[in-house]
């Protein structure tokens, strides 16, 4: 159920800032920094998204393209074992939107930052 | 032997001199003067206006589209906007790009996904910004100002009323 409730964070990760993608290779974790939008404070907000045990990782980049990674268009996730789970980043480049794939299999997520309640009732609460 | 410069009449006359002169002084703005101050208040209040008018638009490209009012889908854009839509973009979302004539401006349109929540599950347009630079201003607000990813003025409804 926590693990349901963690990866409700997906959802809001349509056009959002990623200032960052880290790997520990001996720890097999990778972190991704997203940068949120607090419409109501007017400031960026942070976002970390720590994945443990992570399996896997694929990567489609594209070609002749510079490497000006500014965000991510959406993210999903998806069981695929009993302690599974595949992440899948659609991100963006400056001038080119949705241009770069990535697939992420990890065991456990820790998620930490984010906007508040009312930050996200503000964001969304008209949608 | 009466010197003229000293005599009762002659000290007379020089007072009236000066009190003529002093009574101008205190009179600096006439009637002329007051109504060409208020003429160029006038003027620049208007000259401020129209600058202030211009630099709220300036920032959003030109095109054919009310964004009071925007298109349904992209088949109400007209035949000035070419679809540009990348075939990564194609294959792995639901938005669309169009471009406008052969400038740098484009914006793009995300199909709301059936049962997806948020905005993933709406309609919506998003004006790219020519001139953006990161996340901070990779999009415009529907009045032309740049905006940061994932505010919520980028998103521009296009659900059909």
């Amino acid at each position: 159920m926590q693990m349901k409730n963690e990866f409700e964070i997906f959802d809001s990760l349509h056009d959002t800032g990623l200032t960052s993608l880290e790997f520990n290779f001996e720890k097999r974790e990778i972190s991704l920094r997203f940068t949120l939008w607090d419409d109501l404070e007017q400031q960026e907000v942070p976002l970390q998204l720590n994945m443990l045990g992570v399996s896997k990782f694929q990567s489609a980049y594209p070609e002749n393209l510079d490497f000006q990674v500014v965000g991510c268009h959406s993210a999903q996730v998806q069981q695929t074992g009993a302690h599974e789970y595949e992440a899948t980043f659609l991100l963006d480049f400056l001038k080119n939107a949705v241009s770069w794939k990535v697939v992420i299999g990890f065991q456990r997520m820790e998620v930490s930052g984010g906007l508040t309640q009312a930050a996200l009732i503000e964001k969304y609460g008209h949608v | 032997m009466t010197n003229p410069a000293i005599s009762p009449s002659s000290k007379t006359s020089n007072l009236k001199v000066v009190h003529k002169s002093t009574k101008r002084s205190q009179q600096p703005f006439n009637i002329p003067t007051i109504a060409i101050l208020v003429l160029l208040a006038i003027i620049l209040l208007i000259i401020n206006t129209v600058i202030d008018d211009s630099s709220k638009t300036s920032s959003m490209p030109e095109s054919d589209i009310n964004w009071d009012n925007p298109p349904c889908s992209p088949d109400d854009l007209s035949n000035d906007w070419k679809e540009v839509t990348p075939e990564m973009m194609q294959k792995n979302s639901q938005r669309r790009e169009f471009q406008y004539k052969d400038t740098n401006f484009k914006i793009a349109f995300d199909e709301g996904i059936l049962g997806q929540p948020q905005y993933r599950g709406k309609n919506h347009w998003h004006i790219y910004n020519p001139n953006g630079t990161g996340a901070k201003d990779y999009y415009l607000d529907k009045n032309g100002n740049p905006i940061h990813k994932n505010d919520k003025n980028s998103h521009i409804d296009a659900t059909c009323k």
